[in-house]
């Protein structure tokens, strides 16, 4: 680590200053190394290119995983969210999730002023058009002015701008996002590294002039004032604002039909793959004939701003369609288009040449992180953004990288599904992914990952302190419950209509010494002790699994009884134990036995 | 995990049933097969340098050892994976002799192969890809078919019927478990008629694994063959009945009554169908000790018959107690037989109907028959045929499980899917719901193959109208 203090030399160099960037770089430069970030335009760190909200179903999840090992997003957004809510309160403990509307100005400026605050961190606005790499080894970038900089490790999270090519209509440009500039050598620079590159695409709303919105008709969704702050450090959150909810008709329907042959999506002008949950509007029209009204969420921008988000609305029609169709919908009537609504198109890396560390296979010390790994969400970009920032700086410490695991955090889930499966359309991260969901909830996110954040040196202590104090409490109320009149309570609790505050007003003085906070916790620890066992049972199962490794040399194609798209896939994909490769799509559970043959421990 | 070394061995065994015959057949299969033939074989036209697989060799065997010559054979090598197991494979067809056999086997054994264990050729088919489990158990069930029907279902599972009707119910679950997903992973949307759809889909499962499960009982039957219990008070001329069905002097028969002590069993051939026809000691009170455990054996034999053939002597129609539970138990399938046919007149054979139908309430007519002449035999017969034809009809469709593994399994789904379907009900949280779904489709796996949460979202993805 000699002689980093010269100006074009540093231990980490992060490329991109999205929501991966951001957490990539603030956890190398908390975690004591010198780290520059380069991105594109310095007034755009921490843009929401799409939805201006953080979390929701999973995501929420996903927030407070990355506060919990020590990231910004959640503090972020408690402090600049202007609608706060909980979604699936009716379902279930484990899926229960959190979202929040941000106003995407004060976004963007606290994440500019917190990566300002980090003496460690340089701030460079350039873009990066290669990687300078040796002997399969990276060292460094070089920038479209032609001036080298060096580090011992390069993270890559430049999202959607890989030779972005934006569409609105038949009518296309070269863009990152609409008002950024594509980058347009850095994909040729990892081709020639080897690296496989694949293309996706997604879209975007049109962005709706407030003033012409009449909400006097429309359904009213108001945020919840007893909302619990995203971050650990934070106590509380401020609701500003309410949502407004429309739905489309048969006209709007219509209106969209008639125009699909201007649609580049039904042209076949784009030829990436798009989300199939995030679908836009002509494609839930052409592939849900039978719906007569798909809903819509107004969601304004910012209060700095009358701009409103028409959630669920996204579209790559012509400008005059998209007018026509949104003038049909109620409370639109008159409405007018501040902004068009775009499909983009962009490069990503197939994560199946990563690590589980995201750093790549192929050159050492390149880290990829974000949606340039195929995913798509603020949420999946930050998430990979805190690990390829830890395990970039572990790494250059000499450390053994984070690896989570998928029944400990849904970022385990994640990057095992995109290193194991890879994806084909933009990856979003779905409670559905994760089958420890009822271990991986929110409300236990520091329970289950605070240890890591602190090991890794990069949680704070504020964060840890109350952490420790809740697991504290917690480990008192359950011990309590378990001993007092021989547990009677503790099993009473097991009953689904039974809940502490209403047990027992005999236990109230006891009781009141813990957090409303806590007796959550408890309650939904003891009710679904019994599943939650279940699903450690079958963790300890697998885990067993994880034990055989595959040899990193194996010749798949030398093993006799598999087939040849299972040498293809094992080869592409590389294994490094059985439970990885069981994994794999289409890696049958004949495969695996062979393997398991082949195979030491 | 001991076991996996041996699966890399080469491994083999003699494929023809033991004994005398034309030709005999040994198999071996592993990568030492092609070494192990140049060793054993020397082809009377080429050399084995360029063998070609698939191709017939004849030739003759040595014993590498002693240089004698042993037999003459012919052989084919199968180079893997296009084999049966997947890996390369050696047939020899010598003389069918029972020692010659033998000791080409005992060659093949010192120049490095290890006798196989049963079923194994077919395991390392199922472990090499080259076949799936449930296909895996239809080879065996093939093997031991005894009936046609037999042989059918298992056919039908080879062919892939089975694991159609399988995925058909996987894809139900499928569909339930999406359902449940998109309620929780896009809980803003709006879903038309999930609920409805979703109990739909449970019930159409259920009745789908239920039938299999049933399935089961009757392949059980089909396969065991079919039994036939004569029982009756002694003395009535059980023992007579049994030698004339087998046409053999098989059972002591004399006008002692309580001649019959142990039960007798034969097998036979009864419209086209193996069946056994089982003869018991006739069921009376007795202080005898070895008539008594006799009796005891009778009642179990009851217990377990397909069909009782309950005698009665045509001159004293008896009944008592222990007839009643038999009705009770096996209802249509008890055929009441007047035996002694040849000492009665007519019109006891009027008062005998009656009093069998009316008063000891069988659901089925009496066959009047004389096992000392034969008369009646017929009409007992096509009695005993019209049951059999009746229980095999009860397979509806011929495809079903063969196994006692794949009914557990199916069991286990069941049982989950209930579980799953109450709760949905009840409104219990949903995340518990998806997770009895998932186990009872983690059963379904276990028979066939895998689910993935890729799966999942690719069912939900095309049936539910999702985007936001
Ligand atoms: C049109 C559109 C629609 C979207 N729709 C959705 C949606 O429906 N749902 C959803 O969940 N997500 C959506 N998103 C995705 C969401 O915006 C991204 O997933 C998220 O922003 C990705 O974060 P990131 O950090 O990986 O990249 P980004 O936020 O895109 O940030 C990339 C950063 O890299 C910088 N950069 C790029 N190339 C270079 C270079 N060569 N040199 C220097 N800096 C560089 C850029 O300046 C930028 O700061 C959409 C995005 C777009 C553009
Ligand atoms: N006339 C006549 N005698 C018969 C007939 N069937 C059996 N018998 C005689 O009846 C007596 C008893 O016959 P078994 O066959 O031994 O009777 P069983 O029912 O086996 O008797 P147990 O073994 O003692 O219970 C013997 O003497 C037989 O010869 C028949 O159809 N006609
Ligand atoms: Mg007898």
């Amino acid at each position: 680590m000699e002689n980093k203090n010269s100006t074009n030399s540093f231990d980490v160099i992060v490329v991109g200053a999205g929501h991966a960037g951001i957490e990539a770089s603030l956890a190398a430069a908390r975690m004591g190394l010198s780290a520059a970030v380069i991105t594109i335009n310095i007034d755009n760190i921490g843009q929401m290119s799409c939805n201006p909200a953080i979390g929701g179903l999973a995501k929420g999840h996903l927030v407070r995983e990355i506060d919990a090992l020590g990231g910004e997003v959640g503090k972020a957004i408690d402090k600049t969210g202007i609608q706060f809510r909980t979604l699936n309160t009716k379902k279930g403990p484990a899926v229960r999730s959190s979202r929040a509307q941000a106003d995407m100005f004060k976004y963007k400026t606290y994440m500019k002023t917190a990566l300002e605050s980090e003496q460690n961190l340089t701030i460079i606005q350039s873009m990066v058009d290669s990687l300078i790499v040796k002997n399969a080894k990276v060292s460094g970038v070089v920038l479209w002015t032609r001036e080298e900089l060096f580090a011992d490790a390069v993270i890559l999270t430049t999202g959607t701008f890989l030779r972005g090519l934006v569409h609105i209509g038949l009518f296309n440009y070269n863009a990152g996002r609409a008002g950024d500039f594509a980058s347009n050598k850095l994909s040729l620079s990892l081709i020639e590294n080897g690296l496989e590159l694949g293309r996706l695409k997604t879209g975007t709303t049109p962005r709706l002039d407030g003033r012409t919105i009449d909400f006097s008709e429309l359904e009213e969704q108001k945020g919840e004032d007893d909302f619990i702050p995203f971050s650990i450090a934070d106590k509380r959150i401020n609701n500003e604002i309410s949502c407004y909810i429309t739905y489309t008709n048969k006209n709007t329907h219509d209106a969209i039909l008639k125009d699909l042959d201007k649609s580049p999506l039904y042209c076949g002008v784009i030829k990436g793959i798009g989300p199939r949950y995030c679908p836009s509007i002509e494609d839930k029209v052409v592939r849900f004939k039978d719906k007569e009204r798909h809903q819509i969420f107004l969601e304004r921008e910012s209060l700095d701003s009358v701009e409103y988000y028409p959630n669920g609305l996204s579209t790559s029609l012509p400008l005059d369609t998209q007018l026509k169709f949104l003038r049909s919908v109620k409370g639109l009537e008159n409405v007018k288009i501040m902004r068009p609504g775009y499909a983009i198109e962009y490069d990503y890396v197939l994560p199946t040449q990563l690590n589980r560390s995201l750093e790549t296979k192929k050159i050492e010390g390149l880290f990829l992180a974000g949606q340039i790994n195929g995913t798509s969400g603020y949420e999946e970009a930050a998430a990979q953004g805190i690990i390829a920032g830890i395990n970039a700086t572990l790494k250059i410490k000499g450390e053994q990288p984070l690896i989570l695991r998928r029944d400990e955090a849904y970022i385990g889930v994640l990057i095992d599904d995109l290193i194991t499966l890879g994806t084909a359309e933009p990856y979003r991260m779905f409670t559905s992914r994760a089958e420890y969901r009822l271990l991986l909830r929110e409300d236990n996110a520091d329970f289950r990952l605070c240890e890591f954040g602190k090991k890794a040196g990069l949680l704070d202590d504020e964060r840890y302190f109350i952490y420790k104090e809740r697991l504290g409490g917690f480990n008192k109320l359950i011990s309590f419950l378990k001993t007092y009149e021989k547990g009677r309570y503790y099993d009473l609790l097991k009953r689904p209509d039974i809940y502490l505050e209403s047990i027992d007003p005999q236990l109230n003085e006891e009781l009141n010494k813990f957090s409303k906070d806590i007796m959550n916790r408890v309650e939904l620890f003891v009710k679904y002790e019994g599943y939650i066992s279940r699903q450690k049972e079958e963790i300890n199962r697998l885990k067993k699994f994880d034990d055989f490794n595959l040899e990193s040399g194996m010749d798949f194609n030398s093993i006799p009884g598999l087939s040849i798209e299972v040498v293809e896939k094992l080869n592409k994909i590389r294994p490094k134990t059985i439970s990885e490769a069981s994994r794999i799509s289409g890696i049958t559970p004949a495969a695996v036995s062979i393997l398991l043959m082949r195979c030491r421990k | 995990m001991s076991f996996l070394k041996n699966e890399i061995d080469t491994i083999c065994a003699i494929s023809s049933p033991s004994g005398e015959g034309a030709i005999s057949i040994i198999r071996a299969s592993g990568d030492d097969c092609l070494h192990i033939l140049k060793k054993i074989f020397r082809p009377y036209r080429k050399d084995l340098s360029d063998i070609k697989s698939r191709f017939l060799y004849t030739g003759r065997i040595f014993d590498f050892q002693t240089e004698s010559f042993i037999d003459e054979a012919a052989c084919v090598f199968i180079k893997g994976p296009n084999s049966y197991t997947g890996e390369d494979m050696l047939e020899i067809y010598p003389h069918g002799g029972v020692f010659n056999t033998k000791y080409i086997l005992e060659i093949i054994l010192k120049s490095g192969a290890r006798l196989a264990y049963n079923g194994e050729f077919t395991k390392r088919a199922y472990l090499n890809n080259k076949i799936s489990l449930v296909k895996a158990e239809a080879i065996l069930e093939i093997i031991k078919a005894n009936s046609l029907k037999t042989l059918v279902i298992a056919n039908n599972e080879l062919s892939g019927l089975l694991e159609k009707k399988i995925e058909k119910i996987k894809e139900d679950y499928l569909y339930m478990l999406a359902s449940v997903e998109a309620l929780i992973d896009f809980p803003e949307e709006e879903f038309e008629n999930l609920n409805a759809d979703f109990l739909k889909k449970s019930e159409e499962a259920a009745g789908l694994i239920s039938g299999l499960i049933e399935s089961y009982e009757n392949y059980e039957l089909n396969k065991r063959g079919f039994s036939i219990v004569i029982a009756g008070a002694p003395n009535v001329g059980k023992s007579s009945i049994l030698n004339r069905l087998v046409d053999k002097k098989r059972a002591i028969v004399s006008d002692t009554p309580g001649t019959t002590r142990d039960y007798i069993e034969e097998n036979l051939f009864l419209s086209n169908k193996p069946v056994k026809i089982i003869d018991t000691a006739g069921l009376r009170k007795t202080e005898n000790e070895i008539e008594y455990e006799g009796i005891k054996v009778s009642y179990s034999q009851i217990k377990n018959a397909d069909v009782v053939l309950y005698v009665f002597d045509v001159n004293e129609l008896a009944e008592n107690e222990i007839l009643k539970e038999i009705l009770e138990e096996k209802k249509e399938n008890v055929i009441p037989v007047v035996n002694k046919l040849d000492t009665a007149g007519v019109k006891n054979l009027k008062t005998a109907e009656n009093k069998i139908i009316k008063e000891f309430k069988f659901t089925n007519n009496p066959v009047f028959i004389s096992a000392k002449t034969g008369d009646g035999f017929e009409s007992m017969k096509t009695a005993l045929h019209d049951i059999i034809l009746k229980s095999e009809s009860c397979v509806k469709d011929d495809v079903g499980i063969t196994t006692i593994r794949q009914k557990n399994l199916l069991l286990k789904s069941l049982n989950f899917l209930e579980s799953a379907k109450e709760k949905f009900k009840e409104g219990s949280p949903l995340e518990l719901v998806s997770i009895d779904l998932r186990d009872g489709i983690k059963s379904l796996d276990e028979i066939i193959g895998g689910v993935t949460n890729e799966d999942v979202l690719d069912m939900l993805f095309k049936e539910f109208c999702i985007g936001k």
